[in-house]
């Protein structure tokens, strides 16, 4: 039989209504994988915190069954945290030491729909601060690693949530993507990761980053497991008011593979420029000969915008950020320094020790873009352009059904090797970001290794709230690519 | 508000123009006030909209500015804002927006207040306001939404710190910005007065600048003349004003003190810029704000937490019907209808309660400027003396017309009216049911009256030769008596024709 | 592009304070950054008009009515100094009640 720890959560749940599992064995089995390796030389670091009485909420869970309180479709089912989602009742810091003592008052919606569906959090997943990052390592815990090659590392922000669930320490975490936040640790670590349409989950609970452009993810090891959570926390939210009126409930059934005849794939051509590590392309050609063997059109096409996106999303993104972080200042909640002589000091310092340097760089670089005498000239130029980028991908989505591209232009790359370059590393969102301006949804799907064993991701981006499409893709690949 | 540093019309003084200490100038003045609205709710969250409380128990994560915490909208705010431009007689937006203005204090818990910036959703409108010199129409620039900040007190406990209750944070507000067309510190007094009347009128506020749901700024400057050229002085903002003699106190000082600027200094608004001072309602004089200049860019950007807003005509036509008729309309309609003067008409307007009273008393009444005078003289004299609204008046409409008809009829005198009222406003009782009981009606029936006049005549023969040696005052001092004798009930008329046709005799 | 004056207004606006080495540090990169967004004036916004996203109906918001919120021992839990029921600050300057 296998181990829990490598079953997916549909397994799991199949399981736990036949009786072969309990949820408290497998709330158990998933403790023990994370204890196990946090005990290692070289520990993943995905977790921040295990919450010790996810094992007694996993026996009420069974107990609850036994009454047969089973009609809950997720009950007893474990489920890893990004550290910037609420939970009510438990700590939350984004990690960063400027949160530090905060516990939530409150859960994210999605969390409540969850819970609500039986679902048991087990833990906080460790992110790069304030989900600023794209390798996870401006974190206060530390860097995670990448269960692959432990010297690598996770991609981020998302990154610890990603490394739980390729770490088996996890069957399913929840992220979240700004500008590609889930889908490249995803890629990295070689699991299926989603970042569903902008409004399709409530951001509710989400601690605001760049709020035009935010939304929770779904990182899972099959796509069904990825539907089975959509179909329960999508929806619209009266405290979102940006949260759209969908209803992807019928996902949680059986998610069936989608027949690829016919289905057209565009790949734009400034994806596949220098810059692009020639293993991961050789992946993609791999994957094209797949979907073209099944039947799909796939063209490559011209898409100039797309040059743009890494520069109007870190315009728009640290200018959000940079309004959205004001409220950590030590006056009502987190971390408030102590030796100040007034009340500026007291703002002053407790920020610029609260927080770490990507963060400070970017609400620096965000309010100088907001500000007056550059506002024109950055942040409403990024608009102007983010609209056109709307309209000629829109444009290019009512041609083709997907587009197609690698989700990052390198594997996994070495811990520290581009900390110290901020444009560096936010070149490493040069595929993802687009699909965030745009409002689509998006999904990373592991497609390859390279030669020497390093995951690569492959990520298929469809129209506003074709989820759905995305998903029985997915779950075509996974039926019949991935296995090949 | 639109700068006047170009001389549009010309360089030549217009009316509003003094001249003192040899400097010929005028004041211009605008007014920015800020109306907190009477919503169920906050702008932006669920938490109860009302003032006081204990501290900090009317919050949550959103109006707490928690992490994770977004804003939603509410329909009240837009509705009241609606209503405000309309009374205004504003162009209310088919599209308005929120935006974000950053800065950092205390009491804004996010570190930006959600307001609204390029796309406010009511522009232009006017205000016709009653001045000393006449009636003065001040333009409207816009109304536009936004949120309120939480309270910080200071109290002298030295301690050094400051205390802060977010109850406050998130109160709904209008923000109504004038054209600079005001020319005294009086008419801005009368424009903030108009305003609050107004708000009160729609039932959206109850502008109570104690409880700080009216606060004002001004902007004020000079416009100098000189040699057939207009100078404009700094503008200055003035702040901290909360109270309508405060407002009064902080222009006119604010006025002075420009002038006495200007001789000694000559400094224009080209050169300066705009400032910011605080009004001191101890010493009565404005002090210059400490604002450092980086502090003021607000770094406005459309707020990504909430969608922009389409306002159909079909909502502004539910509204309109809603307000019914507005002050303007109603006054014109109370002159023209019932023939009320100026005063009076604007008197009633000023409460939708108490026109309707006047109405409801003044149908089918021959004159209704009677009755008018009698609301706003007596009964308002009671409402007064009790603190109460007319809505607690015990009396009916309808028994205000009874009285006066029962004084037309010859029932009883003018004088036993106000007698008789007297006892209505206290039980509520009809007038001819008191006047039945207290047996108050007029004595007329000649025999009767015939009686007393021959006992006065009887009892006072010394005015009696007076009279007849034709000292006219003598009547009056017998109508006196014979009033006297009859308990104020004899008909005035009727007891006249008797004693002179005796007297005559 | 980023002078110290500059460094010096966005540094108050954010409310952060960084040292000297440190500043021209992230004054060089934000230059690095900002010198990659020119990148922008290739594309010709004239025309456009900024997409504000979907609006909503404004008879479709939020009715107004009151709830409940956070309860003072919840509000407490997380407050780092409150004191008789006030969030307490260093005195505020300039503000004289």
């Amino acid at each position: 039989m296998s181990e829990p720890t490598s079953l997916t959560l549909g397994e799991l749940r199949d399981r736990l209504q036949s009786g072969e599992l309990t949820s408290a064995g497998v709330v158990s089995a998933y403790r023990e994988s994370y204890r196990a390796d946090a005990k290692g030389p070289q520990p993943l670091n995905g977790y921040v915190e295990w919450f010790e009485d996810a094992l007694a909420l996993a026996e009420a869970a069974d107990a609850a069954r036994r009454r047969g309180g089973g009609a809950h479709g997720l009950l007893g089912l474990p489920l890893a945290v990004k550290d910037n989602i609420l939970i009510k009742g438990r700590p939350l810091t984004c990690a960063s030491e400027i949160l530090k003592g905060f516990t939530a008052p409150y859960s994210a919606t999605v969390i409540d729909r969850l819970v609500a569906a039986g679902m048991i959090p087990v833990g906080r997943t460790n992110m790069d601060e304030f989900a600023m990052g794209s390798s996870c390592e401006y974190s206060c815990y530390g860097p995670a690693h990448n269960p692959v090659d432990r010297s690598r590392t996770t991609g981020g922000s998302s990154g610890g949530s990603a490394a739980v669930v390729a770490g088996n320490q996890a069957p399913v975490a929840l992220g979240s993507e700004t500008g590609g936040s889930v889908r490249l640790p995803a890629s990295f670590c070689g699991v299926y990761g989603l970042k569903p349409s902008y409004g399709s989950l409530s951001r509710y609970g989400l601690v605001a980053f760049g709020s035009s452009l935010d939304q929770i993810g779904i990182f899972g090891r099959c796509p069904r497991d990825l539907a089975l959570l959509l179909s329960v926390a999508a929806g619209k939210d009266p405290n979102d008011e940006t949260s759209a009126d969908t209803d992807f409930s019928r996902l949680g059934a059986a998610l069936a593979p989608r027949d690829l005849r016919g289905l057209r794939m565009a790949i734009p051509q400034e994806f596949l420029a220098e810059g692009l590590d020639p293993e991961v392309r050789r992946v993609l050609d791999s994957f094209v000969e797949w979907a073209r063997s099944s039947g799909a059109i796939v063209e490559t096409i011209s898409l100039p915008i797309l040059d743009a996106s890494v520069a109007i999303y870190y315009i728009i993104a640290p200018a959000e950020a940079s309004s959205n972080l004001a409220r950590y200042d030590g006056v009502r909640y987190g971390y408030r320094e102590r030796e100040i002589a007034n009340l500026f000091e007291l703002y002053e310092r407790t920020r610029s020790r609260g927080f770490g340097k990507e963060v400070k760089r970017r609400i620096l670089l965000g309010n100088y873009v907001l500000s007056s005498g550059y506002y024109d000239a950055y942040y409403k130029k990024a608009q102007a352009v983010r609209t056109l980028l709307i309209k000629e991908v829109g444009e290019v989505l009512s041609r083709y059904d997907l587009i197609l591209s690698p989700t990052a232009p390198t594997p996994a790359f070495t811990l520290g090797s581009k900390v110290d370059d901020p444009l560096a590393m936010y070149l490493s969102d040069i595929y993802t970001t687009f699909a965030n301006l745009a409002l689509l949804p998006s999904l990373s799907l592991p497609a390859g290794r390279t030669p020497g064993g390093l995951p690569v991701g492959v990520q298929i981006t469809g129209r506003r709230f074709a989820e759905e499409l995305l998903l029985s893709c997915a779950e075509r690949w996974h039926a019949e690519g991935a296995t090949r | 508000m639109s700068d006047p540093t170009s001389a549009k019309n010309g360089s030549s003084p217009a009316v509003g123009t003094r001249t003192e200490g040899g400097v010929t100038f005028e004041v211009i003045i605008g007014c920015e006030v800020h109306v907190q609205l009477l919503t169920k709710s906050k702008a932006f969250c669920g938490c109860e909209n009302r003032f006081g409380g204990i501290p900090n128990t009317r919050v949550c994560p959103v109006c707490l500015g928690l992490p994770g915490a977004l804003p939603v909208v509410n329909l009240a705010l837009v509705e009241g804002a609606i209503i405000a431009g309309l009374a205004l007689g504003s162009r209310i937006a088919e599209v308005t927006k929120f935006d974000r203005k950053n800065y950092v204090y205390p009491d804004l818990p996010k570190g930006y207040q959600i307001s609204q910036f390029d796309m406010p959703i009511c522009v232009g409108g006017h205000l016709d306001v009653a001045t000393e010199g006449g009636m003065r129409r001040v333009g409207i620039t816009r109304v536009h939404m936004e949120e309120d900040a939480g309270k910080n007190l200071h109290l002298v406990d030295g301690s050094n710190m400051s205390y802060v209750d977010f109850n406050r944070c998130g109160t709904p507000l209008l923000e109504i910005v004038s054209e600079p067309d005001m020319r005294s510190p009086e008419e801005a007094v009368a424009f903030v007065e108009s305003i609050r009347e107004i708000m009160r009128y729609l039932d959206i506020s109850d502008c109570n600048m104690e409880e700080g749901s009216l606060r004002c700024d001004a902007n004020i400057n000079l416009w100098v003349y000189e040699g057939g050229s207009r100078h404009a002085t700094p503008i200055v903002e003035i702040k901290n004003m909360n109270s309508f003699r405060a407002i009064r106190s902080a222009l006119s000082f604010e006025e002075k003190r420009q002038l006495e600027e200007w001789k000694a200094h000559r400094l224009t608004l080209d050169a300066v810029g705009k400032s910011t001072r605080g009004y001191n309602d101890e010493t009565g004089e404005t002090v210059p704000q400490r604002t450092k200049e980086a502090a003021s860019d607000y770094r406005y950007f459309p707020e990504p937490d909430l969608k922009p807003i389409t306002i159909s005509p079909s909502l502004v036509e539910v509204l309109r019907a809603r307000v019914g008729e507005l002050p303007e309309a109603k006054r014109e309609r109370l002159k023209s209808q019932y023939g009320l003067a100026d005063f009076d008409a604007e008197t009633l307007v000023v409460s939708k309660p108490l026109s309707a009273y006047f109405e409801e008393a003044a149908a089918g009444y021959r004159e209704p400027k009677k009755i008018a005078n009698w609301i706003l003289t007596e009964v308002r004299s009671v409402l007064n003396e009790r603190n109460v609204e007319i809505g607690q008046f015990p009396s009916k409409p309808e028994h205000i017309r009874e009285l006066l008809e029962a004084v037309d009829d010859g029932t009883i005198s003018g004088k036993i009216a106000k007698e008789v009222f007297a006892e209505m406003a206290v039980g509520g009782r009809g007038p001819r049911e008191i006047i039945a009981e207290r047996g108050l009606s007029q004595i007329a029936d000649e025999g009767d009256l015939a009686k007393i006049v021959d006992r006065v005549i009887a009892a006072n023969e010394k005015s009696v030769a007076d009279y007849s040696a034709g000292k006219d005052h003598a009547l009056k001092y017998l109508m006196g008596q014979v009033m006297k004798e009859s308990g104020g009930k004899a008909n005035p008329v009727v007891a006249t024709r008797l004693l002179k046709g005796r007297l005559s005799r | 592009m980023v002078d110290d004056e500059t460094m010096e207004k966005i540094l108050y606006l954010s409310r952060l304070a960084v040292d000297g080495a440190q500043r021209r540090e992230i004054a060089g990169q934000m230059e690095k950054i900002l010198d990659y967004f020119t990148i922008l004036s290739k594309y010709d916004t004239s025309q456009v008009d900024v997409d504000l996203g979907e609006a909503v109906a404004g008879e479709t918001l939020r009715a107004d009515a009151a709830r409940a919120g956070l309860q003072p021992k919840e509000v407490k839990a997380f407050a780092v100094q409150f004191l008789d029921g006030y969030f307490s600050v260093p005195r505020i300057l300039g503000e004289e009640q």
